[in-house]
This record gives structure tokens, sequence and C-alpha cells, in this order.
């Protein structure tokens, strides 16, 4: 039996150190200094102090104090970095205990970082690649961030936040450089203190749209900052999976020093200004049916009454009210040079806009037989609802000069009770825009199509999450030259969707929903980390300097779940075991991936760095014929112009990198298999049966994408304007596609197979800028711009192009472009003034109408600070462009129900006819613009004085309004809300009966101890 | 040094030890992933094996039948049996007989997490491999493997039936083989094939075997013009025969959706639809009980009659019947000119309803061809018959084809109705290279 690769390294690496590290102690120094501010001579905290030329670092405490251990006596660098302040590099000759202090300048933008990667804790000046960094403390603070969605949206050029709709509770799509896989997911990887963390969005019990983000169970509150890693160039670190980039968060630590206790409390009201589109009718003379303008016009009928509804907006009838949103936290950090900790809680709770509206409340009291409304159910009056809670303690020890240990433990219950909405037979919006106006009808449904919300509240959906993250990292510095690092750690993430009706309740018209139902699917999603790495670095001349990183992990992704479901239930109880008919269910989905790597990393100067690096990967999914994967990387970084005070142009680095990674299959896609079902035959109406469940494709090798990137970073006018440029070309080959089967073969639908190359092209420019520094004003401007060019490049010879539903790859058009037959052209022939259906033209095959991603994005984020930053204003316009969105609402209304205000209204414009006449048969009549601007946060914060704060015992104060989605602007788009898409996946998405995203007003107020 | 060591130890040994742990395994364990809801090939050997396959194999083509996306269902859209009652345009494209390749209940993929059979194509090709798959492994002198055999010539049928000329038929077992495109002619031989096989595998022992094998032959040999041959081979097949497709509640993964799907407004029984639609909502037949309900709570426009044939979720479908085997002899009677049995048949299969009185003569052959078309229509309502028999009135019978389908102005929305005679082959069939959309004549019956 052989050993694995993997691990022999790993055995090595370990032993080899042991064996050396013993012998370490002896030889080293160290450098001890405080920090300050430049201006006020206040100490520093969090400033980090790290060896340019030994891998060294120290993080001072809350006095600005630090010491760096285990330096080797002689010649140093070191360089230290601190959130709102300059980065400086001092040489210093060490010998024994060495005094080294830093005042720091204040800036408005950091030119320079600490990520983290193969080596560490590594200078972005190091770094080929381009990464993201957001620290999130003041913007917790003082901006309308409620989860880790609204951190990341417009803050980083190339992540795309891509919202579905303004249900409480649900989460948004993250699009990192684009879309690179036509099968596979184009979620990023999520990162937490080191290991990988649960972020997929399953989809849960159906309602309709919008699907709760995992990623979201992030309390902003716990993190100290967020690195994007944006894709392949930059992966070696992640390996397959990495493709559609990653999310890393680092939570708080703890510093030396006194327990420093904060506390948070928030209260605001979240509120829908949707304008709704109303319900027409036309009665005809003579009967009771409807009759069309055109139909009036063409002599077919006569009109004797016009009817129009609005359900959603009559205040008697809406079921929009107004959301209400609290949430308070309390955290404590401090420790001792040991040991250091950081303690946080944080419960929060939300009501989303939705409730029952009077009428229908009226109407459930009468079926019902209640006494009243108020004994409603709470679950069905106000049918979105979320509360969450968080926990976490970080530990750090550092029992050793040479050794640090950090320990995080994450605790997250989330609760959320989801409405009936998009598209849905159910959904409260659907339901009133395909009612009828005709009074007729109005009495026998109350107005609603489908099904009335009195009785589709009946149906009561959950999501629960109990997720659990842990995680330890040992830091071991056996040699002066020599740095381990061991991480390992466990996700653990249990939630159910669950779907609840009691018997005589729930929609009509929906089986035997009505007799009661009992959906519970409970799943177990755990996720396994071990990553070891071993870095050494060392000087070759005094010039050139050098790092050597190995390292080799292990992940494993499992999901179990147990699916059941109950129905024909007695009256008064909700439980599996007292359904009629019972079903059950059992899913298991395990990706195992073993990794190594290797990089070599040269520096002249400090200031020229080439690093080349080759990660190896096996997958428990790759087919047998392909095991494993090879993900190569090169990158180079310029500091052409270091950074200086004199000039105009004050700092300039250039930055290439090439790097490769992938995507594995999913567990199944290589195996041929059959799968269990329960059949009837003569004499036995249940026996165990098999039926093909998967034909495999034992070829399967992972989707790989390989980027390359370059661009510079540069400072100007005295460092008060930063611009930071990347172009991008992302490859990704052998791309994984689903590829249709024909049906003859009789077996599986699609079949996952390597037959397609995809390419992501694009430009990030970031731009930041002081507009205004004065001692009372300051006027800070950040523009996050992307540019993105996505394209199915081919598909493997004899592959026909991949048609569903609404959408069509095929070579030279972007992935899930938004397909359907159009509206060529109408014209008003005989002059009557309306669009009869003999007067469109349409098309008989598909015809591309556009992306359905934005390929333009530009936020810009500005914050004015006044009277020495008592007061601070900020806010977020976010732009996305570039992209069409298919309009189901007026479709639907128009091509389906026929109750539109096109069809109805003689006012309505020739176009709006048109489209209504040709929907049916032309869907693509509806695709339409989706280019918006939206004023998406705003904020003022006053900051309170000493003298203020103690008033309240505390040490600090202040106090913030923020909004949120205060204002849109559309350029096209005819119905409420572009951004609001049914699904939460890339593909067939459309825009149908979503609530629109609401407007929140919150109050905080911040207080520290 | 041995303070050195000491240091060693204590920093390393807990990694250390877990590498150790580690080492133990081999690579290949270490990325073997747990795979526990699936079954591998060499599970399905033993007897249990054999069982399992065959179960599923039967369960196969009752889902391609009576499911939600079943051939029952959408060839009762197609002709006039059933009205589309509720919104997806997908779903009434098949009502309104112009159907796109693109279209999504056409193209719908299984599900086997659900046992959901997708689209009605991929449903019956599915059922078609597994029942030929099952045969294969079944003992030859088994009376399940008679009945599997004779189940796939049923699924042929379906094929020759339903799908246009120039339908293909690929092969997985034991190796992929894509197929060319089939005329109906050539379904129907290769549905001939099957059943002859079916019937020398056939020792007798099971009259319920031996009768399907009689009935499907019988159904068979008249899509192929053969009437005599048709009268003879159902002969001896009792009227009162029945051969059920099965169904329970759910969860059960055979369900009888027609039932659920008309009773919940979503398809209503039509009546006299597009022109040349028999009258099954008012025709008050005992074969066709209905119930009329007003308008659709879906649609809000179609007048809804719910179907009253299968009065539960868990009723089974007579699809092959002794009924259907004295009709037979009545066509070939009618054939030959011999009017007395043409009738005498017709009326002893109505004399096993309360209710059906004795037809007479209209008089004239046409009238005749009308009235057998009709019991049959009535005797077959919602099993699949029907776009059959409309393909017969105008291949065999010389009838125009928009004197048989459902034509002109639609229900609702202003709607007119297309030309298509027969299902289309969906769009994924364009992967296999042997077939080309053209092949398929989805306009000729």
């Amino acid at each position: 039996m052989r050993t694995p690769v993997a691990t022999r390294v790993g055995a090595v690496v370990w032993l080899a150190l042991g064996l050396i590290g013993g012998t370490a102690a002896a030889q080293q120094g160290s450098v001890t200094g405080k920090v300050t501010d430049e201006a006020s001579g206040q100490p520093v905290a969090g400033a980090r102090v790290q060896g340019i030329t030994q891998q060294v670092s120290a993080t001072t405490n809350q006095l600005g104090q630090y010491t760096v251990q285990g330096v080797t006596p002689g010649a140093h660098s070191l360089r230290i970095f601190a959130v709102g302040y300059g980065t400086q590099t001092k040489n210093v000759t060490v010998s024994g205990a060495t005094t080294v202090d830093w005042a720091l300048k204040a800036v408005p933008f950091q030119l320079e970082d600490v990520v983290t990667t193969e080596a560490g804790q590594q200078s972005t000046r190091e770094l080929g690649n381009s990464v993201g960094k957001i620290e999130t403390t003041q913007l917790v603070e003082t901006a309308p961030t409620t989860n880790l969605m609204e951190v990341l949206s417009g803050r980083i050029a190339g992540v795309a936040v891509l919202q579905s709709n303004g249900t409480s509770g649900t989460g948004a799509r993250i699009r990192i450089r684009g879309i690179s896989s036509a099968s596979l997911s184009n979620d990023p990887l999520l990162y937490v203190d080191g290991i990988r963390v649960a972020a997929d969005a399953p989809a849960g019990v159906f309602v309709g749209g919008g699907t709760v983000s995992k990623l979201n169970d992030i309390n902003p509150e716990e993190i100290e900052n967020v690195e994007i890693v944006k894709g392949p160039s930059a992966a070696t670190l992640y390996g397959t999976q990495a493709a559609n980039g990653v999310i890393r968060v680092t939570t708080k630590r703890g510093r030396a020093g006194a327990p420093l206790w904060n506390t948070w409390f928030e209260a605001g009201m979240l509120k829908d200004n949707t304008e709704f589109p109303a319900n027409y009718f036309n009665k005809r003379v003579g009967a009771n049916s409807d009759c069309f303008t055109w139909q009036e016009k063409t002599g077919v009928c006569q009109v004797e009454q016009r009817y129009v509804l609005d359900l959603l907006d009559d205040p008697k009838t809406t079921p929009f009210t107004t959301g209400f949103r609290s949430q308070g936290g309390v955290s404590v950090a401090g420790g001792s040079e040991a040991v250091r900790y950081y303690v946080s809680a944080e419960t929060e709770l939300e009501d989303g806009v939705l409730k029952l509206g009077d009428v229908e409340k009226a109407y459930l009291v009468t079926k019902r037989g209640l006494a009243s409304a108020d004994l409603l159910p709470r679950a069905q009056v106000r049918p979105n609802h979320f509360n969450k809670h968080n926990f976490r303690v970080n530990l750090n020890a550092s029992p050793r000069s040479n050794l640090d240990l950090a320990l995080s433990t994450g605790f997250i219950v989330n609760n959320i009770r989801l409405p009936q909405t998009g598209d849905n037979f159910e959904g409260m919006i659907v339901s009133a825009m395909t009612g009828s106006a005709n009074p007729a009808v109005f009495a026998a449904t109350g107005g609603y199509g489908f099904s009335r919300p009195a009785n589709s509240v009946g149906e009561v959906s959950y999501r629960k999450n109990d997720h659990f993250t842990n995680s330890g990292t040992l830091s071991w510095r056996p040699l002066s030259w020599l740095s381990t690092r061991g991480t390992v750690g466990i996700d653990y993430l249990v939630y159910a969707d669950e779907q609840d009706i009691l018997n005589g309740q729930g929609c009509l018209t929906c089986g035997t929903e009505n007799q009661g139902k009992r959906t519970l699917n409970r799943f177990t999603d755990t996720k396994y980390t071990v990553d070891l790495n071993a870095t050494a670095q060392y000087r070759l001349t005094k010039r050139i300097g050098a790092k050597t990183s190995v390292g080799a992990q292990f992940n494993r992704d499992k999901l179990f779940g147990v699916l059941a479901q109950a129905d024909i239930l007695p009256p008064g109880i909700i439980s599996l075991s007292a359904g009629a008919q019972k079903t059950l269910t059992e899913q298991t989905a395990d990706v195992i991936t073993l990794g190594t790597y290797a990089e070599e990393q040269f520096s002249l100067d400090d200031r020229l760095f080439l690093t080349g690096a080759l990660r190896i990967d096996d997958n428990s999914a790759f087919g047998a014929a392909s095991r494993s994967a090879y993900y190569p990387k090169v990158q180079g970084s310029w500091q052409a112009i270091e950074s200086r005070d004199a000039g105009w142009l004050n700092s300039v680095r250039f930055r290439a990198a090439f790097g490769a990674t992938g995507q594995s299959p999913r567990p199944l896609d290589a195996l041929t298999y059959s799968t269990p079902v329960t059949a009837g035959v003569f004499g036995q109406p249940s026996v165990p049966g098999v039926t093909l469940g998967g034909l495999g494709d034992p070829e399967l090798k992972p989707e790989r994408s390989r980027e390359i990137e370059a661009g510079f970073e540069a400072g100007f006018l005295g460092n008060r304007v930063n611009l930071d440029l990347t172009l991008y070309d992302k490859k990704t080959k052998d791309a994984l596609v689903n590829r249709e089967q024909p049906y003859s073969l009789g077996g599986v639908a699609v079949r996952l197979e390597n037959v397609g190359v995809v390419s992501n092209k694009g430009i990030e420019v970031s731009v930041n800028a002081r507009v205004i520094e004065s001692p009372s004003l300051t006027w800070d401007v950040q523009l996050e711009a992307a540019g993105n060019r996505n394209r199915l490049v081919s598909l493997k010879p004899g592959v026909p192009p991949i048609v569903g539903f609404g959408f069509k790859n095929i070579p030279g058009y972007p992935m899930f472009g938004l397909w359907w037959q159009g509206l060529t052209s109408f014209n008003d022939a005989n002059g009557d003034g309306v669009i009869s259906p003999t007067e469109v033209v349409v098309t008989d095959t598909l015809v591309f109408h556009g992306s359905t991603v934005p390929t333009r994005t530009l936020a810009v984020n500005t914050s004015v600070s006044l009277f020495k930053n008592k007061i601070r204003i900020g806010g977020q316009l976010d732009y996305k462009g570039g992209f069409v969105s298919l309009n189901v609402n007026d479709l639907f209304q128009c091509a389906f129900q026929t109750n539109c205000r096109s069809l109805h209204d003689p006012a309505a414009t020739l176009e709006e006819q048109a489209k209504a006449v040709a929907g049916a048969r032309a869907f693509g009549a509806y695709a339409e613009n989706a280019e918006h601007i939206r004023l998406r946060e705003a904020s003022i914060t006053y900051t309170a004085s000493n003298n203020l704060a103690r008033l309240f015992r505390a040490r600090s104060m202040n106090i913030t309004l923020t909004g949120r989605n205060l204002l849109l602007k559309k350029f096209g788009f005819k119905s409420w809300d572009p951004e609001n898409v049914t699904q939460s996946a890339d593909a067939a998405n459309y825009n149908f009966g979503q609530q629109a995203q609401p407007r929140y007003a919150i109050v905080r107020v911040n207080l520290g101890f | 040094m041995p303070i050195r060591f000491a240091g060693w130890a204590r920093d390393g040994a807990g990694v250390l030890l877990a590498v150790a742990l580690v080492t133990g395994c081999s690579k290949s364990d270490i990325l073997t992933a747990d795979t526990p809801d699936v079954i591998t090939p060499d599970n399905l050997n033993s007897p249990q094996g054999q069982a399992a396959l065959y179960a599923g194999a039967v369960s196969d083509l009752v889902v391609s039948a009576t499911s939600g996306t079943g051939v029952v269902i959408y060839s009762g859209l197609f002709t006039d049996e059933l009205m589309h009652a509720s919104t997806p345009p997908a779903v009434r494209e098949w009502d309104l007989r112009s159907v796109l390749n693109t279209n999504s209940v056409a193209t719908a993929g299984p599900n086997p997490a659900t046992g959901a059979p997708g689209g009605p194509f991929i449903a019956v090709q599915r059922a078609r491999t597994a029942l030929e798959f099952a045969a294969s492994k079944l003992p030859a002198n088994d009376p399940r493997t008679v009945e599997v055999l004779a189940l796939e010539g049923m699924s042929y049928l379906f094929l020759g039936e339903l799908w246009c000329s120039g339908t293909p038929v690929s092969e997985r077992d034991p190796t992929v083989e894509l197929g060319i495109p089939l005329s109906t002619a050539e379904l129907f031989a290769r549905a001939m094939e099957r059943l002859t096989t079916a019937a020398a595998a056939d020792t007798g022992g099971d009259a319920r075997i031996t009768n399907l094998v009689a009935v499907l032959r019988g159904r068979t040999l008249l899509d192929q013009g053969q009437f005599a041959q048709a009268a003879t081979a159902v002969a001896n097949v009792p009227t009162a025969y029945v051969y059920n497709f099965i169904h329970g509640a759910p969860p059960a993964r055979q369900t009888n959706q027609i039932q659920l799907q008309t009773a919940s407004d979503i398809y209503s029984v039509s009546n006299l639809e597009g022109t040349n639609g028999l009258n099954f909502a008012s025709a008050a037949d005992p074969r066709v009980p209905v119930l009329a309900t007003g308008l659709s709570r879906n649609d809000g426009v179609t007048p809804m009659v719910v179907a009253l044939k299968y009065p539960t979720i868990s009723s089974p479908v007579a699809m092959v019947t002794g009924i259907e085997a004295r009709v037979i002899e009545a066509e070939a009677a009618l054939q030959a000119g011999n009017l007395l049995l043409w009738l005498q048949k017709l009326n002893d299969a109505r004399a096993t309803v309360a209710g059906l009185t004795p037809l007479i003569d209209p008089g004239t052959q046409a009238g005749r061809v009308d009235l057998t078309f009709r019991e049959r229509a009535f005797w077959f309502y919602l099993t699949a018959h029907r776009l059959g028999d409309l393909r017969r009135l105008v291949n065999q019978y010389g009838r125009a084809k928009e004197s048989v389908y459902p034509t002109g102005a639609y229900h609702k929305q202003g709607l007119t109705r297309g030309s298509q005679a027969t299902f289309i082959v969906p769009q994924q069939e364009q992967n296999n290279p042997n077939f080309q959309a053209s092949a398929c004549t989805v306009d000729t019956p």
C-alpha cells in the first residue's frame, strides 16, 4: 500500500521541523517598541509589525506595545501595517532585545496591506494578483450593513452581489469576475479563520423565489476583515473549487490589555414602496366577458363598463405593511500577552413587509369561526420573519516565543419564516396580479387569481439553521528562517426546511394540501479542513531574498439529508407521525479533495518579486481515469516607485499573474448506477424496484480555469488619490456541461461531460480620492468599477448548443443569456390607433436579447467627515448595467391572464399594446433593459465627545442613522425592480412576482466601555 | 541533546500523531467518498436484483403513461379528450397541437431523486430500455419475462401511435448504440417483433399475461392495417379481461395523476373541441363520467368539467382490456363487410355497462366508421388510444386531417390551433448524430 503524497510531505515537513526546532531558541533576539499616532501621540492598537528579511511578526496591544520574538541577531528590515495608517519600513540591527518605536501617519487610503497567502501573512506588494480587502469594523458601525452580502456589495471591483428579491432572510448571488461554469456552481468559496465553511445556497422548500444564503449566517460584527481572492491566478492555497474566487473572512481577535467592552443596539423600519400594476376588465355589451381595446376598435365587441382592481395598493387588501428590525449585541476583548480572547454575542430579528390584509383576515375569521382576527396565528398574519443569534469565542495563546495557537468557535442559530412569493400559484403578489377585476368573479375569489392569500398563508415555511464553526491554527517557528502552520477545523451546519399546513387550511386547488401537510427536510452539511504549511525565508545574496513554501491540504464536504413528508393530517396537528401518507428519502453528497503544493518566491531589494507555484489535487469526484489535476501559478510584482510624499506621482506598483485552478464534478457524476423506487406490480402494490439513476462518464476530469491578470496601483497628489487598475482574461477549459443525451437512449436526460471553453475578460478599476482635507472637513470618494465580457467560446465537436428554458448556451454568446422568440416589429396598418394581433411580427426562432447578469458595475462610495470626525455622512450609489431582465410581471398579466392595462386602456402606447398582443408568441417582447442606479446606502453618524460618552459611563459612543435602498432609477425596465430574479441560480432567470428590496431606516447606537 | 529532543517531542508529538494516523490510509482510501444512495450494477444479478429490475421496469412504463407528464394526459390534450384549463404556456402548446421541440414538457428530464419520469418521450424510451434490460436479465421461462417483453412491445406501440414517423430508438445495453429514425411502420414492426417473442415464450400458465400479449398483438395488427389478423389475435380474450396499470396513494411512485390534475382544475374534459371533437363532456355517457364545476379556478376562463373516470389518485388505469378485444373484432368485421357481427361485437361490449343502450346501424359506411371510432373513444377515454385512432382515421380510412383533429380557433386568448398531427421528438435528440429534426414528419399523421 502506497503512502499518500500529501501525508508523506506533511510528515517530512513536520519531522524536519521538529528535529531542528530545538536549536532555534538560543540564537534568537527580539524587537520591542511602541506604536503611536504621529499627530495625537495616542497608542495604535492592532498594528502589525512584520519582518521583511525574516518571517516574524507581532501585533500591538491596546497600549500600542509589541514584541517581535525570535529575531536573528543582525541587520533586519521591518515593516508596519495598521488600518488607517501609511505603511512604514525601518532597517534595524537586532542585538538581544532591541527597541524600535513607530509614529504612524494617518492616511486616507492604504496603498499596501497584509493578506493571507501560501506563505502566510504577506504584504500585497509581493503579489502579482489583485486581492480585495474590506476592513469591516467601521463599516458595520456607520453603514446599513446587516449581513455579509451587504458588506461586500459595491466595495470591491469585480465582485457582483446580485440580489434576488426583498424577502427578509434571503440572500443574493455573488459572482466574481463573471460566470465560469455552465453547469456547476459559480459561487465563490468561503473561508472563515482558515477553514472552509458552508456558503452555497441550496434550495429549500418551494416558496416561489428567494433562497436563503448561508453566507449571511456570518455576523458582520464579528468580522475583522474580508479578503477576496478573485480567481485562478491566486488559487494555489485553495485548489480545486476555487475557480470562482474565494471569500476569506477573518474574525476579530483580542489584544493584550484590559477588557474592552463594546455593545450596540439598533432598531429600524422597512417598507415596500412599489407601485404595482392594477388588473383591468372591460365588460362587453351583452356578455360577462372581456373586451380588449383592439377588439373594441375592430368591432368584435363593445365596452359596457371598464373596471380596475388594485389589490396590492388598496389599504384594505394590500399585503404590505411596515416591517421592523432590531439588533443588539455585546463583545469583550482583552487578555495578556500569553492568552488573549474575544467573545461576542448578538441577537437580531426582522419582521418582513408582508402581512395578511384586513379583507383576508376577515375571510379567515369567518371561515375558521374565530371570535376575532387577533386569534389568527402570527406566522400566518406576518408570514416573513427571521431571528438570528450569533455567539463567538476566539482565543489566542502564545505558550512559547515561537509558538502561537489561535482557536475560533462560532455558533449561529438562524430561524427564517419565508412567505409565499414569486413564481408561485400561492404567491401573494402573483395571486393579486393575476386576479380578475370582473365584479362577478370578485365575489367568489376576492379578486385574487389562483389561491387567495388567506388560504396560501395556511402553508407556513421555514428554514432553520444551526451552524457551528470551529477551527484551530498552530503557528510554529522552529528556526529563524522557517515558519510552519497547521490549521484544522470543522464546519458543522444542521439546517431544516419545513413546510406545514394544518388540515382545513392552505390552497384549495392544490391537490390534497388543504387536508394537511408536514414537510421536514433535515440536512447535515459538514466540512472538514486540514491545512499544513511550511515556509522557509532566506537570503540568497544581500539583495536577493527567497521564500519557499510547501503545503498539504485535506478537504471533505459531506452533505447528508433526510427528507420526510406527511400528507393528510388529522385536524389540529402538525406532525410527521400523524400523516395518512408519508414519504421518506435520504440524500448524501460527499466530495473529498487532497492537495499538495510548493511555491517559490524570489525578491530583489524588496521591490521586485517573482513567484512560481504548482499545486496537485486529487478528488473523489474525478473520473477513475483522471485522478489528479495540476495547477501552476506564476506571478510578478514590481514596486516601481516606493511610497513618497514628494511630487504628484507618489507610488507605483506593477503586477501580473498567471494561474490555474479547477472545479470538481459533483459526487456521482462519474458513476453509472441505479436508484431505488417503490414499484407496484400485479398483486404487489408496493415492492422494491430499481430505475436508472446515472450514466456516468469515467473520463470525467475537473473543469480547468486559467487566468492571466495584469495591472497597476498608483498613488497621486500626496497619495490622496489612488488608482488600482486590473485587466484579466480567464478561460475555463474542459468546462463541465450538463450535456443533454439523446432521449431515444432512454437513459438520463443529461450527463456531465467536459465539452466546452468559457471566457471571461474584464477590467476592474478602483479609485480612492480624498477630495477635501481640512481639520474640520474631509471628503472621501471611492469608485469601484468593473466590466466583464463573458462568452462561451466553443463546444466540443458534435455537441449542439445547450438550450434551456429561456436560455441558450451557444458559442459566441454569454453564458445563460436571455433567448426567446422576439417581437420584430409592429405597425398600425389600418390606422385605427390600436395594435391588433395581426399587426405584429414575431420571430419563429429563439433570438438573443442580452446577458442576464450585469456586465458593467459601478459603485460610488462616499463619506464626508465634519467637525473633526464628529459627524460623518456616508453613502453608496450602486449602478448595474449591460444586462436584460425578462419582465414576466407584465408578460404574465398581458399574455396569459389578459388583465393588463395595455389590453384595456385606450391610452396605452402602441408599443405597450404590441407587446401585449405578441407576448404569448414572443416572450422576448418583454426582455427589457435592466440597467439601473440605486441609492443603496446613506448614513449619518454622530460621534460623541469623551465627556458625553462618560455620562453613559462609556469610553466611546456614536449614533448612526442609516437608510438602505432609498432611491431607484431605471433605464428601460418597465416593472418594479430590475434586480429581482425568480431563481437564485444563473440559468433561466426571470423577474416574476418578487417582492422589491424594501427601504430601510435604522438607528444604531454603539457604546464602548 | 536530551533537552532538545524533549522540546521537539512536546511541540510536534500531537501533529505527528495526526500525520501517522493519516498515513495509515492509502490515497485511494482517503479519496473514497460515501455513496449510500445508489445501486451499482453488480447488485442486480441476484434473484432479488432481478425482481427489482422487473418491478422497476414495469413501474417505468406505468409512470410514462399515467404520471403528470405521461402520455395519457398529453395525448388527451393533443386530441379532443382534454382542454388546458390552467396557465403554463408550455402545456397549452400541446392542446394547441403546436409544440416546439424545445417545449419544456417535451424536454423535461427524469428526476432520479423523486422517481419522476420526465417528459413523455424520454419516459417511454426509458421504460422501453428498462423493459428490454429486464427481459435480458430474467430467466427465459419466467412469466415475468413474457410480461416485460409484452410491455416493451407496448412501449413501441406508444412510440408508433403517438410520435412522428421518423422517431429514433437507441440502445444502451450492453453498449450505447444511437438509433436512426424509424418510420411509423417500422415502429409497429418492432412492437410486433417483441410481442411475437413474448407469445413464443409464453407457456400459457398465466391467463393475465397470455391475454395481455393477445390484445397488444391485436392492437398492433390493427395499427398495421391487418384487421382480420387482429381479430384472430384477440379472439380468445374474455370481454371481462383487464390489465391494469397499478397506482397507489402518495408516496407511491405510481400515482394516478390523471385524476389529481383533472380534479385540480388543470385539465378539463373537452366538449366538441375544435369543431371535430366528440362531446365527451355533454354526452352523459357512463364510460366518461364528468362533473361540471363552473370556470376553472386556475385560468378563470375555461369551463371546468372534471373527469370522474378515475375516482381517486390510487385508481388503476385499465390499459389493456377484453373490451378492446371486442372492439378490435368489431372493426375487423366492419372492414370485412360483416355488419351484423360488427354491431354485435360493439353491443356485446356495451352490454357490460349498465345504462348503455344497444347501438343501431347508422346506415352509411362513413357513419359506421364514425360510430366505431366514437365507441373506441368513449371506451378508451384517457388511456392513450385516441391519437392513434385519429391517425388511423386519416391513414386507414382516408379522412382529411383537419376533419378529425381539433382545429381552428382556440377557446381562450385569441389563439388558433396548429397543424401538428403527432408528437414531436424533443430537441435533445439532436445530440444523436443519426437524427435530423426534419426526419420527424410531425404534420403528417
